[in-house]
This record gives structure tokens, C-alpha cells and sequence, in this order.
């Protein structure tokens, strides 16, 4: 699939972990403004593939751009711009345990906007009172919930006012009423025309908001395009994924 | 090979941090209190038995080869100033605050929030590692003066009541002079530094779940304890060639 407007996009991109090869290969293209969700088994590489785009992995062979940048030859201080503008939400919260929920939105806000600690904490109280988060301010991240932590993650990452926002495995792990409030912030930055690459399994969560999915397996990406080609493929692995069928390559 | 890189850029991002005047000093107050005040008590009460222990042994050997004890007092304080004091306050912060160092920056490398530090403009360095730098360097030079002063009277009081000597006789300062007080200055600022800078590394470096903080936490107290030894033997040899 060649998308009109490539965000982002690998070419040939290899990457192994002593001997085991977790991606072989691996050339796809992300359209702008569009949500495109990477799904796929436990353990295929969908974390190590956007791991590649934010430059928090170097490949072993082949090529990472976001836009006109080639992002795998650039050097950590080149890398600060990328990460201003294309945002990676960690599968775990990734929450500094010693500060309020406050202090871990207005620390991003602060260091990557370069702004002053007081005002780096007037704009983070902001952003979680747009996420209806403003209860927790002065929580600490243990004292949270699993689906509250990681709304807290989503709201430190959207005060970065990003053009690309990577989410991974945002819901996993939730009770279906968080996933659903996840999902709904989701929904809103698509309708915003935010770029959304999402990894998930949560197939609940690909029908609602997916325009595009990349599925992942045995190394390569089995199937890109449209979700209604995805959940209704003649691929006997999607069908086995897609309808959790415990026979088959999976 | 992979820990003395890691040390290697971190000695040089803590400079360059410092150069820049990025110290971050309300983070800086927290890790002095945590490292120095909160570690008093434990440091207190050993260099109170080692002071009693030490005073008690070498009273032990004069009374049996001199038997004068007029230089008991003098030589405790010298041996306390120049070798002790510091090699203690560097050993008791490698297992105190080492371990805690290389489990909390552990923790926080396996479940992905340096990643996360670096992903937000956030250099964990600066944020994690030159705080505790010299916030430890701070308190090792604190606990080593502190330390030495509970085990000089911690001897004394044995010196009096096991020995019979006075504590206006114990109370001698005869040999100890100035280098005697810049090497221990310098021990405790190079132990102080060492210690952290080690530990922070280690946790850098941890991998693969709890497993891997345990292993880095251990790491972290063998290794700095090694190299704070080490270290000593060192900064002696080149103080008696200096002197």
C-alpha cells in the first residue's frame, strides 16, 4: 500500500536481538491524518517496529523517515526535534512514581517546550482539565488505577500538542469502561486530524477507530489495508486472529 | 566494558550539565537529605563501634609492646582523619545508598521510563545522576567528619573506662596536620562521587524484569565497594608521594 501523504514510512527494515530476528524486511508507509493500527500476535515485533520511528531503536538493516527525515542516522540531539512533533506513548504508563501527575505532565511540557517550571504547570493543569483529569492532579501515579495512569500518560503526551501520536497497547489490560474513555480521547485527536498510529490486539477497539490496519507476523507485514479487508480475509492466519480460533499458524 | 562506557558518558553529561549550570537544586536538597541525614543514625552508631573496637585493639597491642599510652588518643584521630572516616562514610554509602540508587534508576530502566525521560527532552542524567552526584560527594564528606568524631569519643570512652586513661590524655591532636585533613577531604569527595556514579550505572544497565534490578542492585555494592578500596589504596600511595 503507497499512502498519498506518508508521515512516516520504513523500508527494509531489519532488526534482531542477538539471534533472534524479530522484523525481516519490513517496508510500509503511514498516511497522514489517518489512524492506522498495527496489530498482531504477542511477540511479532509491533513495540520494536514503532520503537524504530521515534528513534529509541537503531535498525539493523533498511530505512526509518517521518516526513523528509531519515530518522535512523540522526544523533540523539536531532532526534529531541522528531520527538517534539511525533509522540510515543509507552504500553506502560511509564509515570515518575515521586511526582504528582501534575509535575509528570508539566516535566515534558517543561523541558520540550523549553518553557518556565510555573508556567510548564499552568499548561499541564490545562490539558488535564480538557481530559477531565483535574481530580488527580495532585496524585501521586501508584495511587492511581491502571486505566486512570494511562490516561495521565495520554494526557503528558498531548500536551506536547503533537502531529503524530503513537499509542501502544493503550488498552490493554483495562476494564471495558477505561478502554472505551481511552478510545473516545482517540476518537476525538482523529476528528482533530492528528496522525494516529496505534498498537493494539483489542479488535473492539480496530473496529471503532481504525481507518487502516498493518497486521505483523512471522517477521513481516502479512496484511496492510482497509479494516473491512482485514476482519474479513481469505488469510487463514488474519482468520485465526481475527476470529480467535486456537488452530492454526498463530 | 558496556559499565565503563556508560560511566564514561555519564562523567561527561554530569560536566556538561554542570557547566550549564543545570543542577536542579530543589532535587539536589532531596537527595542530601536522603543520602546524609537519612543515613546519620546508621553511620553513627557503626563508627561508634569501630571507634570502640579500634581503640580497643590498638590499646591492647601498647600495652603489650610499650606499654605507654600517651600516643593512643593522637594516633586514633590521625588513623580516623586520614583512613577510616572516609573509607567507612564510602562503604556505608555504597550499601546504604548504592543499592537504593541502582534499584531506583533499575526499576525505572526496565519498565521503560528512561525511555520515556528521553523520549520527553528529559536527559535522565541530568535529571537522575547529577543530583545524586554531588548531593552524595556533599554527605560522604558530612557523614566521614561526623563518623570520625563519634568514633574518636566511642575510643575515648573506652580508652577511659577499659584503660584507665584520661580523656584529657586521649584528647591529643599532636599528630594529626594538614595533609593528615586534605587527604581525608579528598577521600570522602572522591568515595561521594565514586559511589553514586558507579551505582547510577549499573542501573543504567539492568535488564530483563526484577531479575535484572537484583542483579544490578548487587552489582552496584560489590562493584563500588571494590572501587572505593581500591580507590583508597591509591589516593594514600599518592599523598605519601606528594608528601
Amino acid at each position: 500500500m503507497t499512502a498519498a501523504h506518508p508521515v512516516a514510512r520504513t523500508v527494509g527494515l531489519a532488526k534482531a536481538f542477538g539471534a533472534h530476528q524479530v522484523l525481516a524486511g519490513v517496508t510500509l508507509e503511514l498516511s497522514e491524518g489517518r489512524c492506522t493500527f498495527v496489530a498482531g500476535p504477542s511477540g511479532t515485533g509491533k513495540s520494536v517496529l514503532v520503537r524504530h520511528l521515534v528513534g529509541l531503536l537503531k535498525p539493523d538493516a533498511g530505512e526509518v523517515w517521518y516526513k523528509d527525515l531519515r530518522v535512523d542516522v540522526l544523533d540523539e540531539e536531532a532526534l529531541l526535534g522528531l520527538r517534539r512533533r511525533c509522540v510515543y506513548v509507552f504500553q506502560h504508563p511509564t509515570l515518575f512514581d515521586s511526582m504528582t501527575v501534575t509535575e509528570n505532565v508539566a516535566l515534558v511540557v517543561k523541558y520540550h517546550k523549553g518553557v518556565k517550571a510555573a508556567a510548564a504547570e499552568g499548561l499541564a493543569r490545562a490539558q488535564l482539565d480538557r481530559m477531565g483529569l483535574s481530580r488527580l492532579a495532585e496524585s501521586r501515579p501508584p495511587e492511581l488505577p491502571a486505566g486512570e495512569q494511562k490516561l495521565v500518560s495520554l494526557a503528558r503526551a498531548l500536551a506536547l500538542e503533537p502531529e503524530t501520536l503513537i499509542l501502544d497497547e493503550p488498552t490493554t489490560g483495562l476494564d471495558p469502561y477505561a478502554a472505551f474513555e481511552i478510545d473516545a480521547h482517540v476518537r476525538r485527536l482523529k476528528e482533530l486530524g492528528v496522525t494516529l498510529l496505534v498498537i493494539s490486539h483489542d479488535l473492539q477497539s480496530i473496529r471503532r477507530l481504525a481507518d487502516e490496519v498493518v497486521f505483523l507476523f512471522d517477521r513481516k507485514v502479512r496484511y496492510e489495508g482497509g479494516v473491512d479487508g482485514f476482519f474479513h480475509s481469505a488469510d487463514p492466519v488474519l482468520d485465526q486472529f481475527v476470529h480467535a480460533r486456537v488452530e492454526g499458524e498463530i | 566494558m558496556a559499565l565503563l562506557i556508560t560511566i564514561g558518558q555519564m562523567l561527561s553529561l554530569s560536566l556538561w550539565a554542570l557547566v550549564r549550570m543545570r543542577l536542579g537544586g530543589r532535587e539536589m536538597l532531596r537527595q542530601v537529605y536522603e543520602t546524609g541525614n537519612r543515613s546519620l543514625l546508621f553511620v553513627g552508631i557503626t563508627m561508634a563501634f569501630i571507634g570502640m573496637i579500634g581503640v580497643y585493639e590498638l590499646a591492647s597491642t601498647m600495652e603489650a609492646v610499650l606499654p605507654e599510652y600517651s600516643t593512643l588518643g593522637a594516633a586514633t584521630l590521625q588513623g580516623l582523619t586520614r583512613e577510616m572516616g572516609p573509607i567507612m562514610a564510602g562503604l556505608l554509602l555504597a550499601t546504604r545508598v548504592g543499592t537504593g540508587m541502582a534499584a531506583e534508576i533499575g526499576s525505572m530502566q526496565v519498565s521503560d521510563q528512561v525511555d520515556a525521560m528521553k523520549l520527553s527532552s528529559v536527559d535522565p542524567v541530568e535529571l537522575l545522576v547529577l543530583p545524586r552526584l554531588f548531593a552524595t560527594s556533599v554527605a560522604s564528606l558530612g557523614l566521614a567528619a561526623v563518623g570520625t568524631t563519634i568514633a574518636f569519643f566511642s575510643g575515648m570512652c573506652v580508652a577511659w573506662l577499659g584503660f584507665s586513661i584520661l580523656p584529657d590524655t586521649f584528647m591529643s591532636l599532636r599528630f594529626v596536620v594538614t595533609a593528615d585533613l586534605v587527604m581525608g577531604i579528598c577521600k570522602a569527595l572522591v568515595f561521594g562521587f565514586t559511589v553514586p556514579l558507579v551505582s547510577c550505572a549499573c542501573g543504567f544497565l539492568a535488564t530483563g524484569g526484577s531479575e535484572g534490578v537484583g542483579r544490578a542492585t548487587t552489582r552496584a555494592v560489590v562493584l563500588s565497594s571494590f572501587i572505593v578500596i581500591v580507590e583508597d589504596a591509591l589516593i594514600t600511595y599518592i599523598g605519601e608521594v606528594l608528601s
